[in-house]
């Protein structure tokens, strides 16, 4: 027992806890006692090698992410992904993503029919603005040959910071984690044009840089990766990606950053395709507004079944998912040469949904 | 005087490999990595022991760069092929296999002694028992000790109701690594 009181004591002496009154009389009691004082050394010393130890364990895994860069296995082959979209398909969405599938119509608040919305808060200067240039980018990109290319990987090496100033303001919009070495998922159309993203979880207390790692060219979809020390916060994930498609009438919930506070909203199933019967994406209906992009979509039993992406302007409860398969296919693919572990605690439960909120909560994290 | 292109390079890169910049760090292990491997598949070991034995130590030299005064007497390359020799020969010699006599490059030779390996020995006997601690203590330690987070905000971190409670499973974690540091044999 006396030992607990004493670490207790050494730890608040240590991070300079103790008040000055505190203080004094601790050391004056060090001064007269040198079994304290033999012991508070010893705990500092144990304490030293303890971080030694953690440092190892931090180096050596950044070594190993390297030499998996280096050597990573089967680095070739993962860029061909293992679908296809026809040019098509593609050339739709990249319509779909202009906000005006109308043609021409630039200004939203001129349309008088559903206009596909993005659900970026803000996000409308930046699409206005740069409209007829991304969509002249989006379509010579996915012409060529229809796979991804390595250039799309990004393998430049960016010094992130990890501790930053808690940011008070509304997220543009939401991102998840899919692997406790940092790597989140999240709406391309968030992150375009970006290179480092402002990451925030005030359950975790953490407000982190992380570096957008990849972006899809068809999807609407994007991978964010946090410095390893920063993944050192993190728990596996308690969820997993299902592959089945989703059914109608499924119940359906979501946690998102309509506001600085976490959001947790409900929904169902209503159309196994998107926006024109686009068949990357499915339907739900659930009132979805700026801020519930890249947020991630669970079903009852609590799977991963999409990433939210876009609504009608004037139906905010007809949501337009990305697919799960879609998700799925995409990491595999990537995961070896991204060396993402995407390896879970998930385990089949029957448990309350209040229950899945509870748990996944500190893996929703707010995109400024 | 003249100063050498070589040198300059040389000295630059310790500062570098002190800042362990991942882009310097990434060129030494493409540039040193593939000598060691071959030494150690030559010598009876297995590409994961090839990656241990080099990636320990660019450890070694990573932590040896923390003294402003150490100098590299050799290339970044010589200097990680020597150790890693050296560092494999001892955990041969640990296993009882002879090392075949091969032939390297290099005169160079020894830039480790006792005391880094004991070092390493120790740290990775650390590294070890933090991992073999499980959850929730590998990271209540981990963040504890080595990234120095506060209790409170470990305590929301794992959801605990209180504080206290965070603390408690500290010290109950605390107690379990102490006595499994000194309770089980160092590895080699």
């Amino acid at each position: 027992m006396e030992e607990r009181q004493h670490i207790a004591l050494f730890d608040r002496y240590l991070s300079g806890e103790m008040d000055a009154g505190e203080k004094d009389a601790f050391e004056e009691r060090l001064a007269h006692s040198e079994s304290l004082r033999n012991e508070l050394n010893e705990y500092q010393q144990f304490s030293a090698d303890i971080y030694d130890g953690g440092e190892y364990g931090a180096i050596k895994t950044e070594l190993q992410t390297i030499h998996n860069d280096l050597y990573g296995k089967k680095r070739s082959k993962i860029l061909h992904p293992k679908f296809l979209i026809p040019i098509g398909v593609a050339a739709t969405i990249a319509l779909v993503f202009m906000i005006s599938p109308w043609g021409g119509m630039n200004d939203s608040s001129t349309a008088e029919n559903n206009i596909y919305e993005p659900l970026a808060n803000n996000v409308e200067d930046s699409y206005a603005e740069e409209n007829d240039d991304v969509m002249q980018d989006f379509v010579t990109e996915t012409e060529g040959d229809g796979y991804l290319d390595s250039s799309q990987l990004n393998s430049e090496e960016i010094l992130l910071i990890d501790s930053m100033q808690v940011i008070d303001q509304s997220p543009h919009g939401t991102a998840f984690l899919i692997s406790e070495d940092g790597f989140f998922l999240t709406s391309k159309h968030l992150i375009e044009g970006q290179k480092i993203i402002d990451l925030q979880q005030k359950e975790l207390g953490l407000t982190f840089e992380a570096e957008v790692i990849y972006s899809d060219s068809i999807l609407d979809f994007a991978i964010l990766k946090s410095s390893i020390k920063t993944a050192l916060n993190f728990e596996a994930v308690p969820y997993e990606v299902v592959r089945e498609a989703p059914e109608l009438g499924d119940a359906v919930f979501t946690l998102g950053y309509t506001k600085k506070d976490i959001v947790y909203t409900q929904g169902v199933v209503s159309s196994e395709t998107g926006f024109e019967s686009d068949s990357i994406y499915f339907e739900v209906s659930l009132p979805s507004n700026a801020g519930h992009s890249g947020a991630p979509l669970f079903n009852e039993k609590g799977n991963l079944i999409g990433i939210i992406t876009a609504h009608l302007s004037d139906k905010q409860a007809v949501t337009y998912i990305l697919k799960p398969d879609y998700i799925q296919n995409r990491l595999d693919n990537l995961s070896d040469s991204l060396s993402i572990d995407l390896s879970t605690n998930y385990s089949k439960r029957n448990t309350s949904t209040k229950r899945l909120i509870k748990l996944y909560r500190p893996f929703i994290f707010e995109v400024h | 005087m003249l100063v050498t292109i070589d040198q300059e390079i040389t000295t630059g890169i310790v500062d570098r490999i002190r800042a362990r910049d991942r882009n310097t760090l990434t060129s030494v292990y493409k540039d040193a990595y593939p000598m060691v491997e071959k030494y150690i598949l030559n010598n009876s070991g297995s590409k994961t022991e090839a990656q241990d034995i080099f990636q320990d130590a660019l450890y070694v030299l990573i932590k040896k760069t923390a003294d402003k005064n150490f100098e590299l007497t050799a290339k970044v390359s010589t200097y990680l092929f020597s150790v890693g020799k050296n560092l494999w020969l001892k955990q041969l010699a640990v296993h009882k296999i002879d090392a075949k006599e091969l032939a390297t490059e290099s005169e160079y030779d020894d830039p480790v002694n006792e005391d880094d390996t004991v070092r390493l020995s120790k740290v990775k006997h650390m590294q070890a028992c933090i991992k073999a601690l499980g959850e929730p203590c590998s990271t209540i330690i981990t963040q504890f000790y080595f990234l120095k987070t506060p209790m409170k905000r470990i305590a929301e971190m794992l959801h605990y109701t209180n504080a206290n409670n965070a603390k408690n499973q500290k010290y109950k974690c605390f107690m379990r690594l102490k006595k499994m540091v000194l309770g089980t044999p160092k590895q080699s």
